[in-house]
């Protein structure tokens, strides 16, 4: 069984024997570690190998893998985040940390599908976050540990070019399938929606959600070629019409509210491939489903990672988990 | 043999139908899906061509992988090759 969570001293150590570090902790952890070759981002969740849980003291570590013939720490601001492909590796994967509530945040989700080369390396990554009680006043972050800062809307990203013999593979896990009810459109892409049109009829969505008590913890459901995409909902506002998400709805993407979810926690083990945990290089999932199906202290097939405030496989998911391997060619 | 020419029929099926076929590469899945929707919102030829351009090309950087050489083989036969 391998070790995931290290204590400060611990990571500071590997830092300090140069070893390339993608890391995830508190962050008045994390501003306790030294210079060196990682990056990191903000949360005190986790799914350790024996269960979720909630610490400010350990750090997730994930090493970039010894048989990468290169790898590079790289900071964007949002101004330059859409180079994120084009800066990829031939041969690799790029591993990104993007600070949840800032713009750069809001313009990865609405615009990385549409950035140069988009999907033509594998990038996986997160979200980061704060502990749920701290949402009023900490700031989710990044850090780079090339120049030890922090940041609120940097995104962070470790370039890892991997030997022509090896290929990386994202995947997720969703166990969320469109529903058979109406069919939602939205007549503009953001993070908040005022009107949707329902089976085409123009109405007030947030209403239109509260008149037939759906149930919110059911995402949104697109279905694109067979991936189920989730947008989950964040806040639903009647008096204002205004329905917030987690992740932003897209003009000319086609949603329905997905199928309820029986036996959460199981449904997931279900969805966990047998012996995933002996091939994952890394894996993350969403603070939605670690609430709804109650992960503290359950574990999910001895899969770890932290649990995140959006997940990331080449754009940004939601209420998703998803994992990278990487693969003898 | 290789990848079918950018004129080929197929590449515009693919950018204005939903294929039959079930791929197993997530990123395949999303970057058809995106470029289904671009045709729908821009259909002239010149689109067309330049999303089709675009698939051929995702295609070729990702040529290694054996899920996408599996999808590959699902839409060109297994004798296609990117």
């Amino acid at each position: 069984m391998n070790q995931v969570m290290y204590t400060v001293d611990e990571v500071s150590a590997l830092i300090r024997e140069g070893k390339s570090l993608i890391l995830a902790g508190d962050e008045r952890t994390l501003k306790k570690l030294p210079k060196g070759n990682w990056i990191a981002g903000s949360i005190p969740y986790f799914l350790d190998v024996d269960g979720g849980k909630f610490t400010r003291d350990h750090i997730y570590v994930t090493r970039v893998p010894e048989f990468a013939t290169k790898s590079t720490v790289k900071v964007y601001s949002p101004e330059g985040i859409s180079e994120v492909y084009n800066d990829a590796p031939q041969n690799g994967f790029s591993f990104i940390i993007l600070p949840a509530f800032s713009s750069i945040h809001a313009s990865f989700a609405l615009e990385s599908p549409t950035y140069q080369n988009f999907a033509c390396s594998p990038l996986i990554g997160w979200i980061s976050g704060t502990a749920l009680d701290d949402l009023d006043y900490a700031k989710p972050k990044t850090f780079d540990g090339i120049s030890a800062s922090e940041h609120q809307n940097k995104a962070v990203v470790f370039h890892v070019e991997l030997p022509a013999n090896k290929a990386a593979d994202i995947q997720i896990i969703n166990l969320m399938e469109q529903g058979d009810g109406d069919i939602i459109t939205f007549p503009k892409s953001g993070f908040h929606a005022s009107e949707a049109l329902i089976n085409g009829e123009k109405m007030d969505f947030a209403s239109y959600l509260n008149d037939r008590d759906i149930d919110t913890k059911l995402p949104l459901v697109a279905d694109m070629h067979g991936a189920m995409i989730n947008t989950s909902f964040q806040a639903i506002d009647v008096e204002n019409r205004r329905v917030d998400f987690y992740a932003p709805v897209f003009d000319g993407v086609t949603y329905k509210i997905a199928k309820p979810v029986e036996h959460y926690v199981n449904s997931f083990k279900e969805r966990v491939p047998e012996g995933l945990e002996e091939s994952i290089y890394f894996s993350c999932n969403c603070i939605l489903n670690y609430l709804y199906a109650s992960l503290e202290g359950k574990s999910l097939k001895k899969v770890t990672g932290p649990i995140t405030f959006g997940e990331i496989a080449y754009q940004l998911l939601n209420q998703t988990m998803v994992y990278m391997t990487i693969e003898d060619i | 043999m290789p990848l079918p020419n950018i004129n080929h029929p197929i590449w515009k099926e693919l950018i204005t139908k939903r294929p039959e076929h079930q791929f197993d590469f997530f990123a395949f899945k999303l970057i058809l899906s995106r470029l289904n929707m671009e045709y729908e919102k821009n259909p002239s030829p010149q689109a067309i061509e330049t999303y089709a351009r675009e698939l051929k090309a995702f295609l070729e950087k990702n040529a290694n992988l054996p899920k996408l050489q599996n999808d590959v083989r699902k839409l060109f036969g297994n004798g296609a090759m990117v």
